[in-house]
């Protein structure tokens, strides 16, 4: 079909611009449709509202340091949290690795110009950032307390905080979830390169593909639970009302069909993310390669069957019960398919421990006791006692962050040469991925001991004996920020005097490296050569040098 | 000549509206014969088929590919997930 | 935005598309991913609608013998003839014909406005039948407010889907009449998907709402 071949733009016109080079207004960047700018004012609004989201929670952790608090009303303390969970989840999390790593890579990696519809694209940024405005307004005019979850009748009836302007926020922030896997999806359906066959893409596409999926479908209901909950406060309409014979549990099974598959938009793409890590620094091909493909659509498509093992408690029957955690076990397979695929690449491999490894490295194993934990949680019995514990708080941090964040760290680093044309220090970048490790354990592994325990969540006032814990992992959270704050200071750096990168700094396989660090406004000068499978590493060439790069 | 293309252009779908027409009477004259829970059921049904000469004929979905069959089958598919667990939930309460 | 290396690109043509046939399948392939979200919106509700029927089946058949078929039965007869002006509307601009597009357009928009008008009747009824919800609501089991509950937020929610159709509706066939924009099938097309699900949404709420307890 002559359809298919894409136009490259004539090699005169081009020079050795990038698309760093179109433009250096405001307007051009505040206007573009390029997926590659789009993707970095992603990156620079989610930054920002991650140091949000951790100054919440470090003014949380400083409190809960003793057991009576020590500076917050319990009020004040419960909307410190709520914003943390709203922040990180919707303003961080969902849309990190899809909206920055997504929008940049997924066009190259399947040799296309741009997404299908460059225009949404930039519109799906606004609705992020009108989203932000509520939140940012919701902050200035004193918080929530509803927590994350927003369940009624509380949040319907009873709270005084800006309950509608928060849901609003994030109401307006899911449309910017669906319109990226609108677009996605038609880019990669439609747009892919003569040769770029569904079996020779990168698994980073693939879950694109697979995240895009559980966007599109499992938003919209988070939508009309937000919906229905503001008409009830707003209206007085009686919804979940039980006076009327409504049920907050149906609040809760029209919330968690959304939240239990977010939590997969959150992982799919890290998998994507560690998937290319592993096997550029393992200098093999992907172990298992389709069944890591059919792993993250049984992810996807499980993964919307699991929502009641959050509301084991709420009052659901015993059979749905039964039904939700048998499901739940089901759901882990896949995971744990993708676990040992991934040892399988590494072993025999020639193994490279620059930053980017050692995230995902850091990945492997906080996963798999995140995911681990959950299997636990998955049992009714073990739930039923560890319900709302630190148990729970410390399995889903350690999946998110200890898995999500560790890749989205992970990307980063091993994207940032292409994105930005610099190498960064990778003696500081090192050390920042390792204390990272450790501070997630020393904050994490002491909640799950709690936890167990019988320490409740969402409490601000605690029994005494507890405070050890509480200190110990309030002290990791310490580290955590340091830890933090050390990219921010060795990537700007590397912006202002990095050393240049060449195409291909890694000798990575992937169309991404077929073209200039940083890439020209239309990606590739010439068409990219796609005829061979995805990870053609060999594990006797030598690898790169590593590069040290500039001293501080 | 332009005349003639145009009429061409009304006649089928003008057809599948009288076909609409004919079957939302019939779906609203159905509601007055007391037929218990069954009424819903059957006035559903006859949305379902409405919808689905809709689609077929003035959404052209038959000449649509593959893909798109499966796009249009996808909400569907997913809502019935979230119909039956849910009343995994509600039908099994004794409470 | 529109055009790229000047020359080289058909008009009407977005980037990064190669073609305008790729691009119009692209157009519907996006638009029915979009659809299926929408679906997934309204499942909300009709989940909803569901779990409060099988639960409370007396007080709906109570609550929703009191909607006024009349202007239901109206309204969709509307709907439907707007989805075959749509339809030829859609036909006609692939045919290039430019008269019957734009005019088929309009009136489809105008239908759209016909149902809302016939709705803001209908609202104003239900209001003087006391069917507001608080403190005056007429009927008496207190499950009732549920089923009217639904009615408001399901015909709303729809409403406001209708509204924003009609705006697109209005603003292509503005856009096509001043050649702003080359009268072509993509965005039509992209319309006419979104309009045929706002009336397909219809379908399934009119017996949920209207005939249930004749």
């Amino acid at each position: 079909m002559t359809d298919m071949t894409l136009p490259f733009a004539p090699v005169e016109e081009l020079g050795t611009e990038s698309y760093l080079d179109e433009g250096h207004t405001v307007m051009s960047w505040l206007g573009t449709t390029d997926h590659k700018r789009i993707a970095i004012l992603y990156a620079l609004s989610i930054t920002v509202f991650f140091f949000i989201g951790g100054v919440a929670i470090a003014l949380v952790r400083l409190e809960l340091v003793s057991p009576q608090g020590l500076f917050l009303t319990s009020d004040e303390y419960n909307r410190l949290f709520t914003m943390h969970g709203i922040i990180m989840v919707w303003f961080f999390l969902v849309p990190s690795i899809p909206a920055t790593m997504g929008n940049f890579m997924l066009p190259l990696m399947i040799g296309a110009e741009d997404v299908a519809f460059p225009r949404l694209n930039l519109i799906s940024w606004y609705l992020y950032v009108i989203g932000a405005a509520f939140t940012v307004y919701v902050l200035i005019a004193g918080g929530v307390d509803t927590g994350w979850t927003f369940y009624p009748p509380f949040s319907s009836n009873y709270s005084h905080s800006n309950v509608v302007a928060a849901a609003a926020g994030v109401f307006v922030v899911g449309f910017s979830s669906i319109a990226t896997g609108v677009n996605f999806l038609t880019t990669i359906h439609m747009l892919r390169a003569p040769g770029m066959t569904w079996f020779r893409l990168p698994l980073f596409v693939w879950s694109m593909y697979t995240v895009s999926i559980v966007m599109v479908l499992a938003t919209p209901v988070l939508a009309m639970s937000l919906l229905l909950l503001t008409a009830e406060r707003v209206f007085g309409l009686p919804i979940f009302d039980a006076s009327a014979g409504g049920d907050p549990i149906l609040f809760q099974h029209l919330f968690w069909f959304y939240s239990h598959p977010a939590v997969y938009i959150m992982i799919l793409p890290a998998m994507g993310v560690v998937s290319e890590v592993l096997a550029c620094f393992s200098r093999k091909h992907v172990f298992g390669y389709a069944f890591m493909v059919y792993a993250m659509f049984t992810i996807a498509v499980i993964g919307f069957m699991v929502w009641g093992h959050h509301m084991f408690v709420a009052g659901q029957s015993p059979f749905a019960n039964l039904v939700f955690s048998f499901l739940s076990f089901i759901v882990a397979v896949p995971s744990a398919i993708k676990v040992f695929n991934w040892l399988g690449t590494m072993y025999r491999g020639h193994i490279g421990f620059e930053a980017p490894m050692i995230y995902a490295l850091g990945f492997l194993g906080l996963f798999t006791i995140g995911g681990l934990t959950g299997l636990f949680l998955a049992s009714v019995p073990i739930d039923i006692a560890t319900t709302d514990s630190y148990f729970v708080v410390a399995h889903f941090h350690t999946i998110m962050v200890g898995g999500t964040v560790s890749a989205y760290m992970a990307g980063i680093h091993y994207w940032w040469p292409k994105v930005t044309g610099r190498l960064y220090n990778e003696f500081w970048a090192q050390f920042a991925a390792i204390t990272m490790f450790l501070g997630f354990n020393v904050t994490f592994l002491p909640q799950f001991i709690m936890g167990w325990e019988g320490m409740p969540r969402r409490y601000h006032i605690y029994p005494e004996v507890f405070q050890a814990y509480h200190v110990i992992s309030s002290f990791g959270a310490l580290i955590l920020a340091v830890a933090y704050l050390m990219p921010l200071i060795y990537l700007s750096l590397s912006l202002i005097n990095g050393e240049r990168a060449g195409d291909n700094p890694w000798h990575a396989r992937g169309l991404e490296w077929q073209t200039s660090s940083p890439p020209p406004k239309k990606n590739f000068r010439t068409p990219p050569r796609i005829d061979r499978d995805p990870y053609d590493y060999d594990v006797r060439e030598e690898p790169p040098e590593p590069k040290i790069g500039k001293a501080l | 000549m332009k005349g003639t293309i145009s009429k061409q252009l009304w006649k089928e779908p003008a057809a599948v509206w009288l076909g609409l027409v004919v079957l939302f009477a019939i779906s609203t004259a159905s509601a007055y014969v007391p037929l218990g829970a069954f009424n819903t059921a059957l006035n559903l049904v006859f949305s379902a088929v409405m919808i689905a000469l809709l689609v077929t004929f003035l959404m052209d979905l038959r000449r649509s590919s593959v893909l798109i069959h499966i796009l249009a089958g996808a909400g569907l598919f997913w809502t019935i997930f979230l119909f039956t667990l849910t009343f995994a939930d509600y039908a099994t309460r004794h409470y | 935005m529109t055009n790229g290396a000047a020359g080289t690109l058909e008009a009407g043509l977005q980037e990064p598309w190669p073609t305008r046939a790729l691009q119009r399948e692209g157009v519907g392939v996006g638009m029915w991913i979009f659809l299926a979200s929408e679906v997934l919106f309204f499942s909300g509700l009709l989940i909803t609608y569901a779990v409060y029927r099988s639960l409370y089946a007396e007080a709906f058949r109570v609550a929703a013998a009191r909607t006024d078929i009349v202007y239901g039965a109206i309204n969709t007869m509307i709907l439907l003839t707007s989805s075959l002006t749509m339809t030829v509307a859609l036909r006609a601009a692939t045919a290039q014909l430019r008269q019957l597009a734009i005019g088929c357009l309009i009136a489809t928009a105008a239908l759209g406005l016909a149902f809302l008008a016939v709705k803001g009747l209908e609202y104003y009824g239900d209001y003087t039948k006391g069917l507001i919800l608080g403190a005056h609501f007429a009927l008496a089991p207190p499950e009732t407010q549920l089923f009217w509950m639904l009615y408001w937020v399901m015909t709303g929610v729809h409403a406001i889907h209708l509204t924003a159709g009609i705006l697109i509706v209005l603003t292509i066939a503005i856009l096509f009449e001043r050649r702003i924009v080359p009268l072509q099938a993509s965005t039509t097309e992209g319309v006419a998907i979104y309009w045929h699900f706002v009336d397909c949404v219809w379908l399934v709420l009119f017996p949920l709402l209207y005939l249930v307890g004749r």
